[in-house]
């Protein structure tokens, strides 16, 4: 950098303040699309997860837990019916739950003789 | 409810509220935009940088801690250093696009006058891309933010005094500059009447 001498001091503070106004008409504030801010405020701050903006009292909660817990079993008993129901289907001449099995009746026996022509 | 004001909306975006944040986010948005617009040149770049300084400080807002410095410069600082890893990481050093702003603002001048201006202007845009970053970045927070040098020096984590002196040499090396070129982008009389130095 050239040193600046005395006697030019004023002439080159006279040329530093052109600098300075062409350099505040070159700098103008320049705006964001308004699209660009409302979108990038929105990821920001709108939460993506609804749940998490409201707040459940203690019985509420209560309430939710144990909806929650009775739906879970009666979705197992229906479950468990049905394949209950299923397998009881399969089986011909099943009884109820917890009675024996009928003893099987004996099927007659074939002869093997041969028959006999006639005459 | 009356709004909050900025001290209390920082303490409240501090312990991870949304809505303070948002607050702040629309006092600084257009403020950091316009920095990281002047440091790259380029619009798309500057709102891709711009959403990271505010996601990153979202991030972080929980672990700042009030030590006396504005919350301003918290977030340039970011943006100065997401800017810095954009030079770094790419090569890309484009040309400020002026038009948008500069031309809608001058267009009840006569057309010679503005275009004569705006050549100038981007030739000056071009001298200032050259000049060391730090200068690029006191040049963009004095003239489109409208910093003091307290305020700059706050940001820059140098005293007042300190950027006093930066910015007078940052002016005479622009000087220099201009002396210098040859290309006639610059009208004669803009040091006035007095001759220019030999």
């Amino acid at each position: 950098m050239k040193i600046v001498w005395p006697w030019e001091r004023k002439k080159v503070e006279k040329e530093l303040g052109s600098i300075e106004q062409m350099l505040a008409s070159a700098f103008k504030p320049v705006p964001a699309r308004p699209a660009f801010v409302n979108d990038l405020r929105k990821r920001l701050v709108g939460s993506k997860n609804p749940l998490a903006r409201v707040s459940l009292s203690t019985l509420e909660l209560l309430l939710l837990i144990g909806g929650a817990i009775v739906g879970v079993f009666a979705l197992l008993f229906t479950i468990v019916r049905a394949i209950i129901g299923v397998f009881g289907r399969l089986r011909p001449g099943a009884g109820k739950l917890g009675q024996p099995r009928p003893p099987r009746e004996k099927k007659p026996k074939v002869t093997t003789e041969p028959k006999k022509r006639a005459a | 409810m009356p709004p909050l004001t900025d001290d209390e909306a920082l303490s409240s975006a501090t312990q991870g509220d949304k809505t303070a944040f948002g607050r702040l986010y629309d006092k600084y948005a257009a403020r950091i935009y316009n920095y990281v617009y002047y440091r790259t040149g380029s619009t798309q770049d500057a709102e891709d940088i711009t959403s990271r300084v505010f996601f990153r400080a979202m991030r972080h807002i929980t672990n700042y801690t009030d030590r006396g410095v504005p919350f301003s410069a918290w977030l340039y600082r970011i943006a100065h250093n997401l800017v810095a890893n954009w030079h770094r990481d790419s090569s890309r050093h484009q040309e400020v696009e002026l038009e948008d702003g500069y031309r809608a603002s001058k267009s009840e001048e006569h057309p010679e006058v503005a275009l004569l201006e705006s050549e100038e202007q981007q030739a000056l845009m071009r001298l200032i891309r050259n000049l060391p970053e730090e200068r690029q970045q006191l040049l963009i927070l004095k003239f489109v933010e409208h910093m003091s040098n307290a305020e700059i020096g706050e940001i820059m984590d140098r005293t007042e005094g300190a950027i006093k002196s930066l910015y007078h040499r940052t002016l005479l090396s622009l000087r220099e500059e201009i002396t210098k070129d040859t290309t006639g982008s610059f009208s004669l009389d803009m040091f006035g009447e007095l001759p220019s130095e030999e």
